[in-house]
């Protein structure tokens, strides 16, 4: 146990070391070079800084990197989560149609050529109403069972996906449409202040509900009888984690589009260091989660003139690197 | 302690009854054997008598209180279940699945502590599989297996452990050692086990009382000696069964002993009969 814990808190350390490094390192780099007196400046409040640098830290790069960093922690969280409470290897944050939902709320205040906080609440919105209305065609008597969930949100996730199209379908060709692929592709780019303050809330409320029932986590993977007879309220653990897990997704789709990938595969990169036990793999997730999407972003704006959006750089970049791990590891454990 | 069954009655929704008019009690340091057919509602019976089922009729006591009206915290504190081995989707150490048992001693928020760890170990110990406890369940055997989840049942300190065929697909060595450990548990311990087999000689062996489940729903409940006779075994199970003792020096053991059935021919021709 003694050298377990010693290990623990080298990781957690180091992970929150690299999570501070890389976010310095992400402020800097960018079309308006920042050195690291300017920043160091600029949160001191000690020494001369321009307005321009001030106004490009706190308004720009700051809001940005905190928004990757929360929500690739929050996705991976979600991932893991929805991972343990279907007992499937193979879920994901959308598999409940929360992500199409959101995608819905926000392409539909495109069309409508709303303002960008109308567009998020809208795919907030739509993101938990798709979550409402799978868990209302999934409730059987004395609760939802997982496949049954899992089959109204393939139903719900289709339904929505549908009228994604139609949106599309019906948009301006010249401009809107542009818009609308852009935003499915995910992007960070066009985030401010205010996104991170509407959206924030909901992510960090819902990483705290899993992180806190997260040793809970590894008996809801058990046949859902045998759950029951350690005692465990399972329905009701496993309404809060959907609950938790769903604020996550809707609040990311609704601040930076949607952003495969981070979901499926930052928690088995957690589970191939540290085994199942949803103990580690929570807090891994929210680490990893954290650093991925931060070092994605980084890249998509800095790589190109002109932005690339996240979903095809977490696929280039992940997918090679997730191949790398289950060879050196040898898999997760089965 | 005390757990007893009540005229338990059980029925799906619309269906034939399946469980009709159970009625059995069980005591500290006692062991109750659960006999029948596939598909004679064994499971079934489990299932409703630990409350994960609802009765159709009648009720479960533990302590003559309703097992409805307790807290399901406090029940499974005191009934430590096994189920049938199965793997789950994601595996586990097998410290990190007994120490799951402990789940009824814990708040929902809270984890497992020094204390639970202490229990873990002291209940891997007494079933024998402490050596495995950084082990994963997939790379241990499968009586290794079955022996860490009666660990698990074990952890929440039950004073009644409910077993679903825990000696079911083991090789003789590992029925013996689940058998015995039962055994030893209920002796020395003093808990009460409940527990479903397919082995008429094992329920004779080890058991204290037997329940015999016939394909109509209705059952019968007494002493082992008693319910497991020829009789009763051939209507419960529709094969002929002939049973011998065998006189060892130190013990006299009971063998069951199957013949080959004609009841089966004579079904199918009667079924090619209504055909033409």
């Amino acid at each position: 146990m003694e050298t377990r814990n010693v290990k623990n808190t080298i990781w957690v350390v180091g992970t929150i070391l690299v999570i501070v490094l890389l976010s310095i390192v992400a402020i800097m780099l960018g079309r308006y070079q920042l050195t690291f007196q300017e920043i160091w400046s600029a949160f001191t409040r000690t020494g001369e800084i321009s307005d321009m640098a001030d106004n490009v830290i706190f308004n720009i790069r700051l809001p940005r990197v905190l928004i990757a960093l929360l929500a690739g922690a929050g996705l991976a969280t979600a991932g893991g989560a929805f991972q343990a409470v279907f007992s499937n290897p193979l879920a994901a944050p959308d598999t409940l149609g929360v992500a199409t939902g959101a995608s819905f709320g926000a392409v539909l205040g495109i069309l409508f050529g709303l303002p960008s906080l109308l567009i998020q609440s809208s795919a907030l919105a739509f993101g938990l109403l798709a979550v409402g209305l799978v868990y209302f065609v999934g409730r059987t008597k004395g609760g939802a069972s997982p496949v049954m969930l899992i089959l109204s949100g393939i139903v719900i996730s289709s339904l929505f996906s549908a009228l994604v199209s139609l949106v599309k379908y019906s948009a301006d060709p010249q401009d809107v449409l542009p818009a609308i692929t852009f935003w499915l592709m995910g992007s960070l780019s066009s985030v401010t202040r205010e996104t991170l303050y509407t959206g924030a809330p909901f992510l960090l409320v819902g990483i705290l509900l899993i992180f806190l029932l997260r040793w809970k986590l590894n008996a809801l993977t058990l046949p859902q009888e045998e759950a029951q007879s350690l005692g465990i309220p399972v329905n009701q653990i496993r309404a809060v984690v959907i609950l938790g897990a769903s604020m996550i997704t809707a609040a990311a789709v609704s601040m930076c589009g949607l952003i495969g990938w981070v979901g499926l595969l930052i928690p088995h990169i957690a589970r191939m260091l540290f085994g199942n036990n949803n103990k580690y793999v929570i807090p891994a997730s929210i680490g990893f989660g954290a650093i991925f999407l931060l070092v994605i972003d980084t890249v998509a704006r800095c790589v190109s003139a002109s932005e690339i959006p996240v979903s095809i750089l977490t696929a280039i970049i992940g997918a090679p690197f997730f191949i790398l791990l289950l060879r050196r590891t040898g898999g997760f454990r089965l | 302690m005390t757990f007893e069954v009540k005229n338990g009655g059980f029925r799906y929704h619309g269906e034939r009854e399946i469980l009709r008019d159970v009625s059995f009690q069980v005591k500290d340091a006692e062991i109750l054997s659960v006999l029948g057919a596939n598909g004679a509602g064994k499971t079934t019976l489990m299932k409703c008598m630990l409350g994960l089922l609802r009765w159709t009729s009648g009720a479960s006591f533990l302590n003559g209180k309703d097992v409805r009206t307790l807290k399901s915290k406090a029940f499974w504190r005191e009934v430590g279940y096994v189920p049938q081995a199965k793997l789950p989707s994601f595996v586990y150490t097998v410290g990190e699945m007994v120490v799951m048992g402990r789940s009824s001693h814990l708040g929902e928020l809270s984890q497992p502590g020094e204390k639970d760890w202490q229990k873990v170990d002291e209940c891997l110990k007494t079933v024998g599989i402490f050596h495995l406890k950084d082990k994963l369940c997939s790379r241990i055997s499968g009586g290794e297996y079955q022996m860490a989840l009666i660990a698990r049942a074990l952890v929440s300190d039950p004073s009644l452990l409910v077993l679903d065929e825990p000696e079911s697909n083991l090789d003789f060595k590992n029925q013996r050692i689940v058998l015995d450990t039962i055994s030893w548990l209920c002796k020395e311990k003093g808990l009460a086990a409940i527990l479903n087999t397919h082995y008429p000689e094992h329920a004779v062996e080890i058991s204290h009382k037997a329940l015999l489940l016939f394909p109509d729903g209705t059952s019968l409940a007494g002493d082992a000696k008693d319910v497991i006779g020829e009789k009763n075994l051939e209507k419960a199970f529709d094969v002929p069964v002939r049973i011998c003792t065998i006189d060892l020096p130190e013990k006299k053991y009971t063998c069951v002993l199957t013949l080959p059935s004609s009841v089966q021919h004579k079904k199918t021709e009667e079924l090619y009969e209504q055909h033409e």
